[in-house]
């Protein structure tokens, strides 16, 4: 394959990673590194290298119009993000003496239940101000979000409950190496009553932290091919862009629908990677 | 809120516009110079050398090579990460009035956990540890 031929056929590779990644608020990778492995059999090195940047160009290009738009929760992706990196140096700690296949496969089934949730419960979206629990109140975290017709208030609850959750999610992606995207939404959406929409967009803008922690690693080891990453960075951030108008224009019940679709994908994959190894 | 997120969705803005910008330029001269140049991706090499370090990327991007460039564009990327909410946490005037100590934390608390990161692969850590 030629230097033209890898631009060619990364960057649409990209450009879907992007959108799925805008869209759901997990970032690409879930996407990224299958097909750049099983498809064009690039080294697993190399892919994870590439999805890395393509999830930090998810959360800057996504981040970047849902933050001016108005749906990106700001307050409270700081708060959590405190959380979630706490919990992933607490993983990345852990991984010599926790048995990783396990965790996989108790992940795996947690996010096939999670699925299933995601879709008996795909019309609930977010919970009213007066719902706010008085440690939400107090951090000023119920905002308001743009919605048909104007701008739609929202409480929010159970703040420590959703902080301990990201600290798990923080603690798998640390231990086994994913992104914690899915776990992310999952507390904002279930545990902390925030509109679904607030919650992936704010997922979006909270992965590319987590994902930077990586990088730095990564360029030393070499991962990181500037010529395989720049296309799939330039169709991930053409991707995001479009994933980010779509999601304002699209109804909860079907963003749910997507999500829960690469919920069952990743929750199979961890419970293979948990019951084969990896 | 409204100006800080402003300023946050500006930052960002920035980022990915010098890193299409920059990267681009490196891409375009590297497909015009060396386009049909075979590259294979299906086995593991070693980093290339110079790319591995910020310094390194500077020197070569300032002699003129191509992959340097798009180097020093995925390395504007990055401020799309933490650099937007350690920048935010400086900048007072700008609205954040209850978290500047969030960001702060959760930018010293990412790098550290990219440093654990490092005791996954432990021919990574030889190399990351014995670099100046």
């Amino acid at each position: 394959m030629d230097a033209w031929a890898v631009f060619l056929h990364f960057l649409p590779l990209g450009a879907l990673a992007g959108f799925v990644g805008a869209l759901t608020g997990l970032g690409g990778g879930v996407v990224l590194v299958p097909l750049l492995t099983l498809l064009f059999h690039v080294d697993l090195h190399y892919a994870l290298g590439a999805s890395l940047i393509s999830v930090v160009a998810t959360s800057s290009g996504a981040a970047a119009a849902y933050v001016r738009e108005g749906f990106t929760n700001l307050r409270v992706g700081m708060l959590l993000e405190t959380a979630t990196v706490t919990g992933a140096v607490a993983g990345a700690h852990l991984l010599t003496t926790l048995p990783v296949h396990p965790v996989a496969l108790a992940f795996g089934l947690v996010l096939l239940c999670s699925a299933y949730l995601s879709f008996r419960f795909r019309q609930e979206d977010g919970i009213p101000p007066e719902a706010s629990d008085s440690l939400a109140q107090r951090l000023g975290l119920p905002a308001t979000c743009p919605a048909q017709g104007g701008l739609r208030a929202y409480g929010v609850r159970r703040v420590l409950p959703g902080a301990l959750l990201m600290g798990v999610a923080g603690l798998l992606s640390g231990l086994l190496g994913i992104g914690s995207g899915a776990v992310k939404v999952l507390a904002m959406d279930r545990v902390m009553g925030l509109p679904y929409k607030v919650s992936t967009t704010t997922s979006n803008f909270m992965i590319g932290v987590t994902a930077v922690a990586g990088a730095g690693v990564y360029w030393k080891a070499g991962y990181i091919q500037p010529l395989l990453v720049f296309p799939v960075m330039l169709g991930v951030l053409m991707g995001a862009l479009l994933g980010s108008r779509v999601l304002a224009q699209s109804s909860v019940a079907s963003l749910r629908l997507v999500f829960m679709a690469v919920l069952v994908l990743l929750g199979l994959e961890m419970v293979f990677k948990g019951t084969l190894g990896w | 809120m409204v100006r800080i997120e402003l300023f946050f969705s500006a930052l960002l803005r920035l980022g990915v516009l010098l890193a299409v910008g920059v990267g681009g330029i490196g891409a375009f001269r590297y497909l015009w110079l060396q386009g049909r140049e075979t590259v294979d991706y299906s086995r593991f090499h070693d980093p290339v050398p110079g790319l591995d370090s910020v310094i390194g990327t500077l020197r070569q991007a300032f002699s003129g090579e191509p992959l340097a460039w798009i180097q020093l564009g995925l390395l504007f990327l990055h401020p799309g990460g933490p650099g937007d909410r350690f920048v935010g946490c400086l900048f007072p005037k700008a609205g954040l009035d209850l978290y500047p100590g969030h960001p702060l934390r959760a930018f010293d608390t990412s790098v550290r956990a990219g440093l654990v990161e490092v005791g996954r692969d432990k021919a990574a850590e030889a190399r990351f540890l014995s670099a100046p």
